[in-house]
């Protein structure tokens, strides 16, 4: 049998190249593994690479005045570690209610890598536009918390409508924001996510997408 | 400074999540990384992972008559890991000469938790199909190679003509999908070490399972 370090390693894998998907839950044996991937140098790193390759491409395009990136925020820019390290690394099933409390502290920390390419990408000349899953509710918290995590600079900010019915699932919500955002006149370049959520689905223009690492949950 | 495993690991992560595409020889400092991951006893694992998640798939689908799953051959069915363990596990850039001398030899082993996956879906009532890059010279050694290494059954082997125009893999295997797909075939999965055994069009409803390859990238 396989050892639970060798074993997690192997779901983690399948997760980021999206073969285990739709899971409520991290198994029970992955914790300790988890914990010592999100807590060692292996995460930071696999983060770099991702954000360094949106960079290696992004340098060789030419900018044009409506060419955007798109971010997610949480896992993406804004780090949940603080909350997942207090519930299990994703063992414990989502709590919407705790987790908002979380949210609405606004104390989540930058994920290094990403600010550091954010930075590059704006000074490259490009648009940084924010679609996040967070509801509407979360606009001044998360503004705030942007900026004091070091994102001082935005394009848009895009949240979500708790009443919107047209969306079931943040593929269909991304999908249509993104929609709007290219019938408005802006140029997908790329689109940087912690989630395949984030990166599949409809109206993506010509971008390229990046699959930060996200070990802890799955966003349907 | 990242060590070279660490940054290596990276590098592994980053090409089977599709972030590093295209690229036509591996970094230098990963050769060592490379050998001891493909040597050790991650590589099976993350390919048994894989496979268990197919199974799990099919397992609970109800089986009908034209029910497919379409594999790839060369590092999905097939391993060639002792063609590029001499060839500095992906170091060296593609020499087709080299490499059709070797899979002339007839001699590539099972990727065993492939075989076994296989074996599990046949037994399900799965038809399967292997859908190739390899050229159609190489249809004897290839019908071979596969029954010596234990897959002794297929609905087709499809092979590519040198003579059809496709620019890449990518464009190849979807027009051979398109092809299965007006042949009245249900592509249910498919299975590849390759993005561009993924990605591309008529791929039916079929779920795609990435198994792991740090060595080489197929357009």
């Amino acid at each position: 049998a396989r050892t639970p370090e060798v074993k997690c390693a192997s779901w983690r894998l399948a997760v980021e190249a999206h073969n285990i998907f739709g899971f409520e839950t991290i198994p029970e044996e992955c914790v300790e593994a988890t914990k010592e991937y999100i807590h060692g140098e292996q995460y930071r790193s696999d983060s770099k690479t991702v954000n360094q390759q949106a960079y290696f491409y992004a340098r060789d395009l030419e900018v044009h005045p409506k060419d955007t990136f798109v971010f997610s925020i949480d896992g993406t820019v804004l780090s949940n570690i603080p909350y997942y390290k207090k519930h299990g690394y994703g063992v414990e099933k989502f709590n919407s209610t705790l987790y908002d409390e979380w949210v609405n502290k606004g104390n989540a920390p930058a994920l290094p890598e990403t600010l550091k390419n954010y930075n590059k990408l704006v000074s490259l000349g490009f648009k940084i536009i924010f679609l996040s899953g967070r509801t509407l509710d979360k606009q001044a918290v998360t503004e705030a918390n942007l900026k004091k995590a070091g994102y001082h600079t935005w394009e848009k900010l895009i949240l979500k409508d708790p009443q919107d019915p047209s969306t079931p699932n943040a593929v269909s919500y991304k999908t249509a924001a993104r929609e709007k955002l290219i019938r408005q006149g802006y140029n997908i370049v790329g689109i940087i996510g912690d989630q395949w959520s984030d990166l599949l689905g409809g109206h993506r223009g010509e971008s390229r997408t990046f699959k930060l690492p996200n070990p802890l949950y799955y966003i349907q | 400074e990242r060590s070279s495993e660490v940054k290596c690991a990276s590098f592994r992560l980053a090409v089977e999540a599709h972030n590093i595409r295209a690229f036509k020889t591996i970094p230098e400092e990963c050769v060592e990384p490379t050998k001891d991951y493909i040597n050790g006893e991650q590589f099976r694992s993350d390919s048994k992972t894989v496979n268990q998640q197919a199974f799990f798939y099919a397992s609970e689908r109800e089986v009908h008559h034209n029910d497919i799953f379409i594999f790839g051959i060369d590092n999905t069915v097939l391993s060639n890991i002792p063609y590029y363990e001499k060839h500095g596990y992906g170091v060296e850039e593609f020499n087709e000469t080299l490499y059709d001398e070797w899979v002339n030899k007839g001699d590539a082993p099972a990727l065993p938790e492939t075989l076994k996956n296989y074996n599990k879906l046949l037994s399900l009532g799965f038809k399967i199909v292997f859908l190739s890059g390899r050229y159609l010279d190489k249809m004897a050694v290839t019908e071979a190679n596969l029954k010596k290494a234990g897959f002794h059954t297929w609905e087709q082997l499809i092979l590519k003509d040198p003579h059809l125009i496709t620019p890449n893999a990518l464009s190849y295997k979807s027009a051979m999908r398109e092809n299965l797909l007006r042949q009245g075939y249900r592509i249910v999965g498919i299975i590849g070490d390759q993005w561009s055994d993924l990605l591309g069009d008529h791929r039916g409803e079929s779920r795609t399972f990435k198994l792991p390859n740090p060595m080489y990238y197929i357009e």
